[in-house]
């Protein structure tokens, strides 16, 4: 039931784009051009110490946590980007690395609902975990709603249906699972 | 590895805001005002919802799991060169009967050096967060925490509503178990990212 809603989601979404993509061509213009960048993310470091935070050796933690999102539009309305997550943690004990990569497509559609245009989305990572011994592999796709704020900022969201595969190696398992999600955030555009 | 994948995180970021600056010759022109005046809104944040299931993430009675984020930061320009804002981080997590509820909340005021059209600017930064965590299956963490966060930044603007932003912070952390004596902590921190302004 839920892959025949968002199908249908996405190819109603798409029938209305390609039947009027004329009469928001013009407004369209001035967002989202090719040689266009964008970007997103954050890289956060932290030392903890003290009785809250020290292992039983005593010693602190050092946390690290990195999302980097790029994209680059070759040509008019199409952005081709990548994801890349990083979670680093250390005590005096263990430390475990964490990493997820993947690329992403995004195309907006020249047709303007409200103040924003709609876009699709199709993306996939890779991730490992050290801890778990584990990787996680995401396949997913969406239909999403950007709302230009200035030429340089959108608000964004995004519906979407992502199919994931777990493998816990030492234990040669492989699990499946999949989620339907939704996105609100910011993103930011470089001319 | 694990000092290599730091020095790359760093390599990234620093990177980006130097490419960032250099571009920023011809836009310094094209300011028209000041970034930092009363009546701006400085915006950020997040919110995400997922509900997932399947084998790899059921229970053994085959219930999936609800995830919410929400986490908002809005600012706005009592006066020129004072942003007051607010933190607010909202995680959930619920799988059948099984639960975890952890909330940040609290005020934050960001003091600016100067306000002109200059594209790197400092800052002070103070803030005061409350955090509440709940959890039917982890109780070592469920109490009330308290962090009182102070520290120096820098603002790279790469446009006029964009800039990239580096904070070094320390924070002051005091937690209460639910059933326990008060035991207090230190945080030290580096946080980059971006900060988008209204005008």
């Amino acid at each position: 039931m839920k892959y025949i809603i968002l199908v249908a989601l996405l190819i109603s979404a798409a029938s209305m784009a390609f039947c009027q993509i004329d009469e928001a061509e013009e407004e369209l213009a001035e967002y989202y051009m090719g040689g266009d960048r964008e970007v997103g993310g954050f890289l956060h470091i932290k030392y903890q110490s003290g009785d809250i935070y020290n292992d039983v050796d005593g010693s602190g933690k050092l946390t690290v946590d990195d999302i980097l999102d790029l994209g680059y539009f070759p040509i008019d309305k199409l952005s081709i980007g990548a994801m890349v997550k990083l979670g680093i943690w250390k005590t005096g004990l263990e430390s475990s690395i964490n990493t997820a990569i993947g690329p992403r497509i995004d195309y907006y559609i020249p047709y303007r609902i409200g103040s924003g245009y709609p876009y699709l989305h199709v993306g996939s990572l890779f991730a490992t975990y050290e801890a778990t011994d584990s990787k996680e592999t995401h396949y997913e796709f969406g239909l999403g709603y950007s709302v230009p704020v200035n030429e340089y900022v959108s608000i964004v969201s995004l519906l979407y249906y992502s199919m994931d595969e777990i493998e816990l190696v030492e234990a040669t398992i492989v699990e499946n699972g999949s989620r339907i999600g939704l996105r609100f955030g910011i993103k930011s555009y470089h001319f | 590895m694990l000092k290599h994948l730091f020095l790359l995180n760093l390599m990234i970021f620093f990177g980006f805001s130097i490419a960032a600056a250099q571009n920023m010759g011809s836009l310094q022109l094209e300011k028209e005002e000041p970034p930092f005046q009363k009546g701006t809104i400085d915006l950020g944040g997040s919110f995400s919802f997922e509900s997932i299931s399947g084998d790899a993430y059921e229970d053994i009675d085959g219930n999936g799991a609800t995830r919410i984020s929400f986490a908002p930061d809005v600012g706005y320009f009592v006066m020129d060169k004072m942003s007051v804002g607010g933190l607010l981080r909202f995680d959930s997590e619920s799988i059948g009967d099984t639960s975890s509820q952890d909330l940040f909340i609290g005020p934050r005021v960001n003091y600016y050096l100067r306000n002109d059209n200059h594209f790197r600017h400092f800052y002070g930064q103070f803030s005061i967060l409350y955090r509440a965590y709940s959890s039917d299956s982890v109780n070592d963490l469920s109490g009330n925490w308290f962090k009182i966060q102070f520290g120096p930044g820098i603002q790279s603007f790469w446009n006029k509503y964009v800039s990239w932003n580096a904070l070094v912070y320390v924070s002051m952390d005091q937690f209460t178990p639910e059933d326990g004596d008060s035991l207090s902590g230190m945080e030290m921190g580096l946080r980059l990212g971006l900060s988008t302004y209204i005008f």
